[in-house]
């Protein structure tokens, strides 16, 4: 038999339900350092009255410190010696309280102070040139870039989620790269490991991983050269292609087990194979995703459509929900004339010419920066990215990860038809995504 | 890999050389012994292969099985998966056709290739 509750009652069971997973229950688990300590914001039911209200907070040990503007909003001043958590936690079943949450931090948007930042449109297009640049159009529109100032008001150190570059090595000595990398303990002391060479020194002979490297977490606000997605970051070196630029499924697979074992939660694999599918890659991004790891590669540069007949280019293709696939865009926001693409394959675009990073090669020097063009360039913006939403927010799963970065990403007419988003990452908007919730259950009784 | 390991792998190649002169004399389902396709863009590594094997699989059953075409190395990756090299290549098709049903391996597949392939080096390129 069934009883229909009333509606005011379902409705607060409802909201109650939402709660759990709206931006306030999320605050607690993030860094403490995003809100205020000892205060907590909380909007009081219109039936409350002042006696209620004053009741709820005194039961608790709470005082209000002010009246918001809005109504029923109060800023209240926690007991002594209570967390912001603990205190969210009490006022979830008073019945005079229809919303907490931490009274959240904001800062201006942080301009990191590298010598160079300038030159990286893919943060802050404003229609500059870059010195060393030689794709053509070499400076585009102001604002087409990933909206990254905005989310660097709210995180910048990465530091907490291991990211992976799966490439040709990185410079792990380079100035901009050093103070990032990920620290493997005495096992790997030189941040990762060398399936080429088979040995635990991953520098990179080449310079394509570096450069890849520098994209997601290059030092920033140091003053020096670049910064990248994240200013912080712990970047985990596993070299797969040797010096010609080749890797091989033996080289990738053995990579990213390695990557998944040691704690990576997002890899990044700059490159493409041809048209055959490879059951023990497939296998592997799968063991990823079983280990919630988020694998981001690259579309390739053939400029062809992955979708057609004969077209399909792995990693590109593979399927996993937590693989995301690249196309590049150059300063005006228009596909790369050397980008693929694919309305089904591929994801999501992102900037990926005359990107100036972090470099290698056989003119080993600590200091060297080179800009590029590739999807191999496009793929590290948003492997960035997702570490970044995943250190904000450590709750995320592979699918909150993807959905954030699919879903907050910003439409751009170039990628329509040709993703399965339409879309151009935008940092600052998926940050500010909320995922949908799951594993709600509401039962009418 | 253990030292144990390392030695029965280093017998069966020695046996597989000794096995390889004559890979080809006998008529093979499939002529698994002709030349290697050419491909215009090279997506797998010339006679090598990815062999995953059954659980209750040994690395001898690879030398039984591929011995003919003259193993030049097998490496343990993990997860029962050893990269073969071999002498001479039947290809895909025909290491697939030779594994037919065999219990002890799970699977055979080329060592595909994968690249960089930067923007520069292509017809599109600035």
């Amino acid at each position: 038999m069934k009883t229909l509750l009333p509606s005011m009652a379902l409705a607060t069971l409802v909201a109650a339900a939402l709660t759990l997973y709206a931006p306030v229950a999320a605050a607690p688990v993030a860094p403490a350092s995003q809100y205020v300590p000892g205060e907590v914001l909380v909007k009081f039911k219109p039936a409350s009255g002042m006696q209620g209200r004053m009741a709820s907070m005194a039961v608790r040990g709470h005082a209000v410190l002010a009246s918001l503007d809005q109504p029923g909003w109060a800023q209240v001043k926690v007991a002594a010696g209570q967390t912001v958590a603990t205190a969210l936690a009490a006022y979830q079943d008073d019945p005079n309280v229809e919303y907490a949450q931490p009274n959240y931090i904001y800062r201006a948007a942080a301009v990191p102070d590298d010598t160079q930042y300038g030159q990286l449109w893919a943060f802050k297009n404003t229609g500059q040139a870059v010195g060393t640049g030689t794709y053509a159009p070499n400076a585009g529109t102001a604002g087409d870039d990933m909206n990254i100032e905005p989310a660097w008001g709210h995180i910048t150190d990465c530091s907490s989620i291991v990211v992976a570059v799966i490439d040709s090595g990185v410079n792990y000595t380079h100035e901009d790269l050093a103070a990032n990398m990920w620290n493997g303990g005495s096992g790997f002391a030189k941040h990762g490991h060398d399936f080429v060479d088979n040995d635990d020194d991953p520098m990179d002979p080449d310079g394509h991983g570096t450069h890849v490297a520098g994209i997601i977490g290059a030092v920033g606000n140091n003053g020096t050269g670049i910064t990248g997605v994240c200013q912080e970051a712990r970047i985990m070196a596993v070299r797969v292609l040797d010096a010609t630029g080749n890797a091989t499924t033996a080289t990738v697979i053995q990579g990213m087990r390695f990557a998944v074992t040691n704690g990576a939660r997002v890899i990044n694999m700059s490159f493409v194979g041809g048209g055959s599918f490879d059951p023990l890659f497939s296998d592997t991004i799968t063991e990823a995703q079983i280990s919630d790891a988020v694998v981001v590669v690259a579309a390739g540069n053939e400029a062809h459509d992955s979708d057609a007949a004969g077209g399909a280019r792995y990693p590109c293709k593979f399927t996993q929900p937590n693989l995301l696939c690249v196309a590049a865009l150059d300063q005006n926001y228009a596909l790369a004339r050397f980008s693929s693409w694919g309305a089904t394959s591929v994801h999501v675009g992102a900037p990926g010419t005359n990107i100036l990073s972090t470099w290698a090669g056989a003119e080993m020097t600590n200091t060297a920066y080179n800009a590029v063009d590739g999807t191999s360039m496009a793929a590290p913006g948003v492997a960035g990215l997702a570490t970044m939403l995943r250190a904000f927010n450590p709750q995320y799963t592979f699918v909150d990860t993807v959905n954030a970065i699919k879903h907050g990403g910003r439409s751009v007419p170039a990628l329509a038809g040709r993703t399965t988003t339409g879309k151009a990452v935008d940092a600052m908007s998926s940050l500010a995504y909320i995922n949908p919730p799951r594993g709600l259950t509401v039962t009418v009784r | 890999m253990k030292i144990g390991m390392r030695r029965l792998i280093a017998l069966c190649v020695s046996l597989a050389g000794a096995t390889a002169a004559s890979a080809c004399d006998a008529p093979v389902p499939g002529n698994l012994c002709a030349a290697p396709a050419v491909q215009a863009r090279q997506t797998r590594m010339p006679g090598e292969y990815l062999v995953t094997l059954a659980a209750r699989g040994g690395v001898e059953a690879i030398v039984e099985l591929y011995g003919r075409f003259g193993i030049k190395g097998i490496q343990d990756l993990g997860h029962n998966v050893f990269l073969v090299s071999l002498t001479e290549d039947p290809g895909p098709a025909g290491m697939e056709q030779l594994r037919g049903d065999n219990a002890r391996i799970q699977a055979v597949q080329p060592n595909y290739v994968y690249g960089t392939r930067e923007p520069a080096r292509l017809p599109h390129a600035r």
